[in-house]
């Protein structure tokens, strides 16, 4: 009943693959592009901001929106790249960003988090990614005045700022750096885009600075930039 | 909770449950499933027995391949009679495959939790419930499906055909158990000395049905003969559509182009496919494309539209080319047929078909179904805690590592697959293992929980694409004891030493 264990059946792919010097010389590759190839590696590239997406089930909606993302986040005078977390798709997201991410300038990795939940992708992103400083949202509506705000969010956190939240044109995104993003996550996993982290007036969280960052309007003619120093809370 | 009943050893006594067996005049691809793989079950020595309905003039009981099939009512009735002779025969049932068609047994009422219920669905029926009923059974049908299937079996363990089946089933009906594919397998086809055409030949096999939209193959001919004059097209088979197809063939001017040869023997049909350059299949909806694949078989690429089931079964660029909408039909046609002209391509494309066609086989199916009934019957007696997840991770390793490898310790829903290496170096082999619910981190634990090696440049860990979750050969957990030693021997000496 099960797949017989002989020598003959090793060599299936064998008889198949030696039919040429050239086969004979690389012989498992050829043959497993009957299956998907590994994807590529990461870059050891420096990067100065990754995006994480963690997305479940976008297969309709996402590649419009990443390519949509990455094409804006070329504008930004960073070294950018986009790490899209899936959650436990069932349908074709995964491959549908693999296609994104083939034909994209700013580099697309697609990871997995059997873990349940926004948070726990969230974390995962973070814990495999190389970048100085990580955001964190969705990638929909991804418009100029995002990144104007991630431009002005990477001026706050060169300027000693550990965390920035952004709310431009209702895009929710909260940019740190990466040490602090493992460190606030192994205490609480974030609820959803656009979360504001907690941090307690306790050793631990000692000297982080968090500003929120976003446009507002009030009555004038011009919206305006404004940053404002989120308080620490007291337990 | 009574103790295992299942574990895929002889004498185990395994009901199958489909409302048609192969014998009925409706009978179709899932009743060809059910008996490859219940044939196999009972080869290994377990005690089979099918649970169908009776069609007129059919005997209540036979033996086919030593497996028991039991008619009883009708299409309708068959559902509660079955019932009945579950509850009847509940404390002799060592484990149960339900097959959904549409209206699934709800075995569960009858054996509770005592026996493992793996259900078997082979696509999502709601559309077709409208198609074939009127109201208010299209509705009522649509709702037991729908809620019935997700009150009945909880967090059971479904198998569905394909990654497409996958998503019909979390997307359309909502079910919380952990999704396994088990695809069809299918028959390797041979035809001794056969030759493609000389001229462009498009050769395609299936029904003449509305469904299966043969008339936007034939639109897209004209414009395909614009720069291809000498192409032809076969089509195999026959259906209610013949009429109006023979219609539109004349309306088009197809007529020295195009051939309706209706229901040809089985010889014939290999021998004219074989022939083709190309397959085509403007299907809007397929359970699996079992055409597709027989002609990979004989290395005939194919050509579908991006509907579920055929994106499963060609392997888009690699195996043929999946086309998103039916506007651009032609034009990969007449791009497919081009790059086909040259021999030495075709015969590459020849290669990598066979290749992937030949991954699809009965006794991978059987195995894995067997599989998926232990680690049912695991769970039944010890809850896994994990969160269901539809994640699958790729390990990918050298056969040296593999065999180390204590098959045994990984679950019975993880499946394995192995190639081999330089005829020279039988250790450059690789093995592939697939994690079922696990993203890279879990599995790179648990490579090293196992003591392997998880240096990225020896062994790569990757999250499965739908296409890795298709053409394993066997499935890994206590049955596979014997992979390890298979894997140290192959490291030990070269094959070809005679």
């Amino acid at each position: 009943m099960r797949h017989a264990l002989t020598r003959d059946s090793i060599d299936e792919g064998r008889s198949r693959t030696t039919s040429t010097t050239a086969a004979r010389t690389t012989p498992t590759r050829p043959l497993l592009l009957d299956r998907t190839a590994r994807p590529p590696g990461r870059p050891q590239r420096h990067t100065d901001l990754e995006l994480i997406f963690p997305v479940v089930n976008r297969e309709d909606d996402l590649p419009s929106r990443l390519s949509d993302a990455a094409f804006a986040l070329l504008a930004l005078e960073l070294t950018v790249s986009i790490a899209v977390v899936d959650g436990g798709s069932s349908d074709r997201t995964v491959e549908a960003i693999d296609e994104v991410a083939a034909g994209s300038l700013i580099p697309i990795r697609v990871l997995g988090c059997s873990i349940p939940g926004w948070g726990a992708g969230a974390l995962r992103g973070a814990r495999t990614s190389r970048a100085r400083w990580v955001g964190f949202g969705e990638p929909d509506s991804f418009g100029r005045g995002t990144v104007d705000a991630l431009r002005r969010a990477a001026h706050l956190l060169r300027d000693g700022t550990h965390i920035v939240c952004l709310a431009a044109e209702g895009q929710r995104l909260t940019v740190m750096d990466k040490p602090v993003a493992e460190l606030l996550f192994d205490d609480e996993l974030p609820d959803g885009p656009g979360f504001v982290p907690t941090l307690s007036d306790t050793p631990r969280h000692a000297g982080l600075r968090m500003a929120a960052h976003g446009r507002i309007a009030t009555g004038a003619p011009d919206d305006w930039d404004r940053t404002l120093i989120l308080p620490r809370v007291t337990t | 909770m009574s103790g295992r009943r299942f574990r895929g050893e002889p004498g185990e006594h395994v009901v199958w449950l489909n409302f048609k067996d192969g014998q009925h005049p409706l009978g179709g691809g899932a009743e060809e499933y059910m008996h490859q793989v219940t044939a196999r079950m009972a080869a290994a020595g377990q005690r089979v027995t099918v649970v169908t309905s009776r069609p007129r003039g059919a005997a209540r009981t036979v033996q086919l391949g030593g497996v028991t099939v039991r008619r009883m009512g009708n299409a309708y009735t068959v559902y509660l009679r079955a019932l009945l002779w579950l509850l009847r025969h509940r404390n002799d049932i060592d484990g149960i495959v339900d097959t959904c068609n549409g209206i699934p047994f709800f075995s569960p009422l009858a054996v509770g939790r005592r026996v493992p219920v793996v259900v078997l669905i082979h696509h999502v029926h709601q559309t077709m419930f409208a198609q074939h009923f009127r109201f208010p059974l299209a509705q009522i049908g649509r709702w037991i499906e729908r809620v019935g299937n997700r009150v009945v079996y909880g967090e059971r363990t479904i198998a569905v055909v394909s990654p497409s089946s996958r998503t019909e089933v979390r997307r359309v009906l909502g079910l919380r158990g952990p999704v396994f594919v088990s695809a069809n397998g299918q028959a390797p086809l041979t035809v001794p000395g056969a030759r493609r055409a000389e001229a462009p030949r498009i050769v395609c096999v299936g029904r003449l049905a509305p469904h299966k939209r043969w008339d936007l193959l034939l639109r897209a001919m004209p414009r395909v003969a614009e720069l291809i004059p000498d192409v032809e097209l076969h089509l195999l088979g026959d259906g209610p559509c013949r009429a109006e197809l023979t219609a539109l063939i004349d309306e088009l001017g197809l007529r020295e182009r195009v051939t309706l040869h209706g229901r040809v023997g089985d010889e014939q049909r290999n021998r004219l496919l074989a022939s083709g350059w190309l397959t085509v299949c403007t299907s809007e909806v397929e359970g699996w494309g079992l055409a597709v694949t027989e002609a990979m078989s004989l290395g005939v690429p194919a050509v579908v539209l991006a509907s579920p089931g055929l994106r499963d079964s060609v392997r888009n660029r690699l195996t043929g080319w999946v086309v998103a909408r039916p506007a651009h039909l032609a034009g990969q046609l007449t791009s497919a047929l081009i790059e086909l002209e040259d021999p030495a391509a075709a015969a590459l494309w020849a290669r990598r078909c066979r290749a992937w066609a030949g991954r699809f086989t009965w006794n991978a199916t059987a195995d894995r179904i067997t599989a998926l009934l232990a680690a049912e019957d695991a769970r039944r007696v010890d809850a896994d805690r994990r969160a269901v997840c539809d994640l699958s991770t790729v390990v990918d390793l050298p056969v040296r590592l593999a065999a180390r490898i204590d098959f045994t310790r990984l679950r019975g829903v993880d499946q394995v697959d192995w190639e081999a290496g330089d005829p020279a170096d039988p250790a450059s082999g690789r093995v592939r293992i697939l994690l079922a619910g696990f993203d890279e981190s879990d599995a790179t634990a648990l490579l090293q929980r196992i003591g392997v090696d998880t240096d990225p440049a020896v062994t790569w860990v990757w999250l499965a694409r739908p296409a890795d979750l298709l053409g394993w050969k066997r499935a890994a957990g206590p049955r596979a004891g014997d992979l390890r030693p298979f894997f140290a021997d192959h490291c030990a000496a070269p094959a070809h030493s005679g």
